[in-house]
């Protein structure tokens, strides 16, 4: 049976608490049985029932007491229930955590984990389905990594507790339920792999034997979409995409995308925020300022449309991005 | 005779699925009505499912699978043996192992070219280029020339 997501986060918080006695879990509901709303902490408390602390509902006070744990030596990993409630930590992620060290000129650092679950297609309504992190990307200081069922979640959260700097864990909740990806089987069998070797790896997949004709770049869940939507380009169109797939959303690190990209030339980012001034319009603006010299370039961007996701499930697929809208800016990007 | 049918139960109206973490009795077995058969989970909670009635239990789900609200975890039979023609969702998709891989454009090429699948490699993924050679190939084959061993790539 293969592994899920959930399990991997789970059992790398287990991990990072029994390795290391200064990991304290905070958040909201996470104590068992509950075991927090998306159960990504079940079993903590009851294996380490003084380092998991149940929280008011009040999220900045949790960031607030995690960075305040951090500046005394603690790794606190708080998890925030649903990421639409970032916009409340942001003062303690932007205007502390992430500063501090700059402030205090490398006498303190911050190491803290701020774990939560963004996206949406669950119809949970305009305030439990966003994908706020955009908000956070480029804030100096702040990493932004997300998982995917490519690589080990649970390998990049523990890198993220042994992390000296903040970082901003983003989960999005319909990845807690799908399985990891084995390379060579299933969705895979016609790919091959490629990674960058760094503590947060991005990934390349490409068709073996054949030029590729674009890049579609993406990262989190949006990989389940972009890969459907590679798949169907290959077998309906024979259209050869390669994917690059981030698990570093910020700081941009975009060497594996720009190697990609000068043998396409053509660009698709995937991303589930709103479009305006997202990941993708500052990924797309570093490519041609790297590169605003050559001409024939094409780039396009995939996201959910300038809207808040409704209440009704049918609207909110419609306002979020598709296999089918990746598909067809896919082809008019080719054609 | 199929006595009953166990299905997914909506637990929450905002889940359209459940995960199924613990199968509580083997296939075939003898099973009394309220015996616990499963054990499924949501994001909010985990509930336990009984037998609805007495009999034998087939399963159709494997632990660990997600599945849909209204899916089949299992039917109660009345024997143990009895053939049952249901499709079982959350198990391994049967499909060949040997099925050609093969794009829609090969699929037409091959067919204006007159190219038979099983002419075609079944060791990786067909395309237009592939079924060109393979038909360049038949054509030497027609010739008495011995066929290329090397020409997909």
């Amino acid at each position: 049976m293969a592994d899920f997501v959930l399990d991997r986060l789970n059992q790398a918080l287990l991990s990072a608490m029994e390795s290391d006695g200064r990991v304290y879990i905070l958040g909201e509901d996470i104590l068992d049985p509950y075991g927090g709303a998306f159960k990504v902490t079940r079993g903590l408390s009851t294996r380490f029932p003084e380092r998991v602390l149940t929280t008011p509902i009040s999220e900045s006070a949790i960031v607030g007491v995690a960075n305040g744990m951090a500046l005394r030596g603690l790794r606190p990993v708080a998890e925030i229930m649903f990421g639409d409630f970032v916009t409340l930590i942001a003062d303690q992620l932007v205007n502390h955590a992430a500063k501090f060290r700059w402030m205090y000129n490398d006498k303190v650092r911050v190491p803290i984990v701020v774990r939560t679950p963004m996206g949406g297609r669950r119809g949970y309504g305009p305030t439990h389905s966003q994908s706020l992190e955009k908000m956070f990307l480029g804030v100096p200081g702040l990493k932004v990594i997300a998982p995917n069922t490519l690589g080990d979640p649970g390998e990049l959260l523990k890198a993220a507790i042994a992390d000296d700097d903040p970082v901003l864990f983003v989960e999005h909740k319909l990845l807690y339920n799908r399985p990891l990806l084995e390379p060579g089987q299933g969705d895979l069998t016609e790919f091959e792999l490629e990674q960058s070797g760094k503590t947060y790896p991005n990934y390349l997949l490409r068709i073996p034997g054949h030029t590729a004709q674009l890049t579609i770049a993406t990262y989190g869940y949006n990989f389940e979409l972009a890969r459907a939507a590679a798949l169907d380009l290959l077998m309906e169109h024979e259209i050869f995409a390669e994917i690059v797939l981030f698990s570093q959303l910020s700081p941009f690190d975009l060497e594996m995308l720009f190697g990609s990209l000068q043998n396409t030339r053509k660009l698709l980012t995937i991303e589930e925020g709103t479009q305006s001034l997202g990941w993708g319009a500052e990924v797309i603006a570093r490519a041609v300022e790297r590169d605003n010299e050559l001409g024939g370039y094409r780039f396009r961007r995939v996201a959910a449309r300038n809207l808040p996701i409704a209440n009704s499930r049918m609207l909110e697929e419609a306002i979020l991005p598709s296999v089918h809208d990746i598909v067809q800016s896919a082809l008019s990007l080719v054609h | 005779m199929i006595k009953s049918e166990i299905l997914v139960p909506l637990l929450n109206a905002n889940e359209p699925e459940a995960r199924l973490v613990e199968i509580h009795v083997k296939d075939r077995q003898s099973v009394e009505k309220g015996l616990l058969l499963f054990t499924i989970e949501t994001t909010k909670a985990t509930t336990e499912i009984e037998s609805p009635s007495a009999g034998f239990v087939r399963l159709l789900a494997i632990k660990g699978a997600m599945l849909l609200v209204g899916e089949r975890l299992a039917v109660i039979t009345d024997t143990a043996k009895e053939e049952i023609s249901l499709s079982s969702k959350g198990l391994p998709p049967s499909s060949p192992v040997n099925d050609i891989r093969i794009t829609k454009p090969a699929r037409a090429l091959a067919k204006l070219l007159g190219v038979g699948l099983t002419a075609l490699p079944h060791d990786r993924l067909v395309t237009e280029e592939i079924v060109r050679q393979t038909a360049a190939g038949l054509q030497k084959m027609d010739l008495e020339l011995p066929p290329s061993r090397q020409p997909y790539l």
